[in-house]
């Protein structure tokens, strides 16, 4: 809970949801829980507006609520969901590495939509691909084109049995004035046969694509909603972090390795536990029967994979288990070096090291060990107390301050609150790159929408079967120059984005370590 | 008889005796010996004795004084003496018989002072002649560089005073540090590359890519860029720095009987963090930076040389 994050969470709304909903958020962020009629008075909208603005936030699993009064819910804005709209980017895109078109589709629609049912996803996707196909001249899809629906419930089902989409609690009781969500634990990641009418998705696909008037089929499943599972999600992602931190100081063997580890690991032990369960050298081999030097490897990890991997016992060739806790605590560090290697230059880094290895250092020790020059040595150290890097901890025998007994000052590092601040920082330069992002969207908007505008012109033109010189001259309306600074906005757009994306590795980072640190609390 | 006559032959006894007598005479000695003679006289003579540097007078363990003849050889060292400033030779005995016991720790003039009880101006004026004649020389410590502290001609200071190869001029050779931390990098990391060609599964190559400190010395030596001859101490001092840095890693071997140090290089877990490729991660102003003000994300000049680039 930060100025800056409440900065973010205001844009990320702004940009997918417009004002009204941006402004709704901003009044939970800063007033915390609150009825419906709180959230009016303090945002100055109209009800219907603010309620209308809560309804999109529920549907997106951004807002859950509670009994306030009898009769009468109380909202609670869930903040750090808020900025995993930004990572919808990569969980669609890691989808599509892990499985495939037809599901990057299905996920795709689900997060456009928050929640959905189980028909809805199917009959959408369906169209949509339909409609790719259709684009793509040479249509091979012709021959399945009766079928797509069920290779679309079939993807969904690998999704949904995968736990990377989970069903959304319902209301049991629908008495109630404010309705409690509650679902069982078996029926979380199920979708019975008897909630899809088959017949009725094709007709209503077959309707979509003929005609143009709304569908009337009703669908048997109209109640069970679904949404994506984010933590699942998370699991591969934190996975990959530690998997491509080990391939980059190790080999890419080594990754392998470790995968089958992660892998014997889940079948013992939950998944978010920050010490898994043991798994032994001989599970390890039955999932890598063809690594020539596994043993080798899993002594090289233990010794090199920043105190995940850690042996505890011989039974079965040789015991393991990952400590996910300490994995990321490594990272985080490094993370942390990193950064004030870019920020300060190699010498700060390595006084910084010093310093956070040896917990508490002396100024002389410092330029002594480090060997950089005492002048020098101690300007850096003194920067990185200055920013925050550093503390200092006052070490005198007496109160009184004389020039007999000297005081002794000594330089630690406090790292959870370097963490912290290193946070906030990422989510002011994440304002930042929005800010940037939607100054040259709203600088160069008359330029954007002409080319939108220009390229729909000669689409329909293509569509229509125009002549070549009339497509030619529709193009003409942009000048070169034109073109050259739709590109450079383009590119432009690009960089920020990307960035964006980076920069939220890194929030993931941090937030896993402070998640674990929680955990070992 | 003139008293003077009375007074030298009283001296030439009391030399006398103290050839005798070679661990030195007491005043009970010299008055067993002359018992005619009164106390005032005795006082005169050994005083005389004293300031022509003729015999020292020492203290026993049961503070009884002891006269013993001055040893021919150090009065031979401040040879050259003007009689008028036997006084001052006398002290600069004393000075260099406290900077002698030091030994290459050297001492602060201000010490030496507080030891000999002299005044500061009468020690400096002594250590000035003695520097001179050669006998003594001065060096400041680069532990504080303000600091002059003597010692005898003929030694060299300790290492915690010149601060060993890493000073030269009392400076602290930064440059020279930095190339060394460069070379040895290089020299690991080449090895690191030679390493993965290493069959034999990924012990052998993390083995071979390990480098003991002595042969990172034989290395450096060889590539001759320094003049300063370097120890196995402070090629580990270097190499230690690489292990702060995150570039390397360290990790002990037994040979023969003994253990030793190995080092390898290493690669970061991490690339670059994102944050640190924008220009909020890098920029000096960003805790001023806000919607408002002069220093705003839309003004920022960085963000937009960074977006030209």
């Amino acid at each position: 809970m930060s100025y800056y994050l409440q900065k973010v969470c205001y844009k990320i709304l702004n940009e997918y949801f417009g004002n009204i909903v941006a402004k709704v958020g901003e009044v939970l962020f800063q007033k915390g829980v609150n009825p419906l009629r709180v959230i009016v008075t303090y945002s100055k909208l109209p009800l219907s507006k603010v309620s209308e603005a809560i309804a999109v936030l529920v549907q997106h699993n951004l807002v859950t609520w509670e009994e306030w009064r009898p009769g009468i819910p109380c909202y609670t804005l869930l903040h750090d969901r808020i900025l995993l709209i930004l990572r919808f980017p990569r969980y669609v895109f890691l989808v599509r590495e892990k499985f495939g078109e037809e599901e990057e589709m299905v996920v795709d629609v689900l997060l456009k939509e928050g929640q959905a049912t189980a028909s809805h996803i199917i009959i959408t996707s369906c169209v949509k691909l339909l409609e790719a196909s259709d684009n793509d001249t040479s249509a091979s899809s012709g021959s399945n084109y009766e079928q797509r629906h069920i290779t679309i419930r079939n993807h969904l089902l690998k999704l949904i049995e995968n736990e990377f989409i989970q069903r959304c609690s319902s209301p049991q009781d629908s008495t109630k004035p404010v309705p409690v969500l509650t679902i069982k634990e078996e029926d979380l990641y199920s979708l019975p046969p008897e909630l899809l009418d088959l017949k009725a998705l094709q007709q209503e696909i077959q309707h979509r694509r003929t005609e143009t008037t709304a569908p009337t089929f009703i669908h048997p499943d109209a109640n069970v909603l679904w949404r994506l599972n984010y933590d699942r999600f998370h699991i591969e992602f934190r996975d990959s972090e530690i998997c491509n931190s080990i391939v980059r100081r190790i080999d890419p063997l080594a990754g392998e390795c470790f995968g089958a580890m992660l892998k014997c690991s889940y079948k013992v032990s939950d998944p978010w536990a920050p010490v898994m369960n043991v798994v032994t050298a001989a599970d390890i081999r039955d999932q890598l029967k063809d690594l020539k030097y596994l043993d080798q490897y899993l002594k090289i990890l233990e010794e090199q994979s920043g105190d995940c991997v850690q042996r505890v016992g011989d039974a079965g060739g040789g015991q393991y288990r990952l400590n996910m806790s300490n994995a990321f605590q490594s990272l985080t560090y490094i993370l942390i070096y990193n950064i004030v290697q870019e920020r300060f230059g190699s010498k700060a880094a390595r006084i910084f090291r010093l310093i956070h290895k040896n917990q508490m250092m002396e100024q002389d020790m410092i330029g002594e060990v480090s060997m950089i020059g005492k002048k020098d040595a101690n300007l850096l150290s003194y920067r990185l107390l200055h920013d925050n890097f550093l503390r200092i901890h006052e070490l005198r025998k007496t109160l009184t301050p004389s020039p007999a007994n000297k005081i002794i000052y000594l330089f630690h590092v406090d790292m959870s609150s370097v963490v912290r601040m290193v946070l906030e920082w990422c989510y002011k330069g994440m304002y930042n790159l929005m800010v940037q992002r939607e100054t040259i969207v709203s600088d160069n908007r008359r330029l954007l929408d002409k080319r939108t505008r220009v390229d729909s012109i000669v689409e329909n033109l293509k569509q229509s079967g125009g002549t070549e010189e009339q497509i030619q001259e529709v193009e003409e309306m942009m000048t070169p120059s034109e073109r050259a600074l739709v590109e450079q906005v383009v590119v432009k757009q690009d960089k920020l984005f990307d960035s964006e994306t980076g920069l939220d590795e890194t929030i993931f980072i941090l937030q896993m370590y402070l998640y674990y640190q929680t955990q070992k609390a | 008889m003139a008293a003077s006559d009375i007074a030298s032959e009283i001296e030439q006894r009391v030399i006398q005796l103290c050839e005798e007598f070679k661990q030195g005479i007491t005043y009970q000695i010299i008055q067993n010996d002359m018992p005619e003679l009164k106390l005032a006289q005795i006082v005169e003579v050994i005083n005389k004795l004293l300031a022509n540097c003729r015999i020292d007078m020492l203290k026993k363990d049961d503070d009884v004084l002891v006269f013993k003849l001055r040893d021919p050889g150090s009065v031979h060292r401040i040879k050259g003496a003007e009689p008028e400033e036997q006084i001052l030779f006398f002290y600069a005995q004393v000075v260099y018989k406290i900077i002698e016991e030091c030994g290459t720790q050297g001492i602060w003039a201000r010490e030496i002072r507080s030891r000999s009880n002299l005044h500061l101006n009468t020690v400096e004026k002594v250590l000035r002649k003695l520097e001179s004649k050669k006998l003594i020389k001065s060096f400041n410590s680069v532990a504080a560089p303000k600091k002059k502290t003597y010692l005898l001609y003929n030694l060299e200071p300790d290492r915690s005073l010149t601060g060993g190869a890493w000073y030269s001029d009392q400076h602290f050779d930064s440059e020279f540090v930095e190339v060394l931390n460069q070379q040895c990098w290089r020299f690991l990391e080449q090895r690191a590359v030679r390493a993965r060609q290493v069959a034999g599964g990924p012990i052998a190559v993390r083995n071979a890519s390990y480098v003991a400190s002595k042969d990172v010395l034989k290395h450096i030596t060889e590539l001759g860029i320094t003049k300063v001859q370097l120890s196995i101490d402070d090629i580990e001092t270097i190499l230690e720095t690489l292990v702060f840095d995150g570039k390397a890693e360290r990790s002990v071997a037994t040979e023969g009987s003994q253990g030793i140090k190995i080092y390898r290089a290493v690669t970061s877990f991490l690339p670059t963090p994102t944050l640190m490729t924008i220009p909020c991660g890098v920029c000096p102003l960003i805790k001023e930076c806000d919607d408002v003000g002069n220093v705003t994300p839309v003004k920022c000049r960085y963000m937009k040389e960074w977006l030209q680039w």
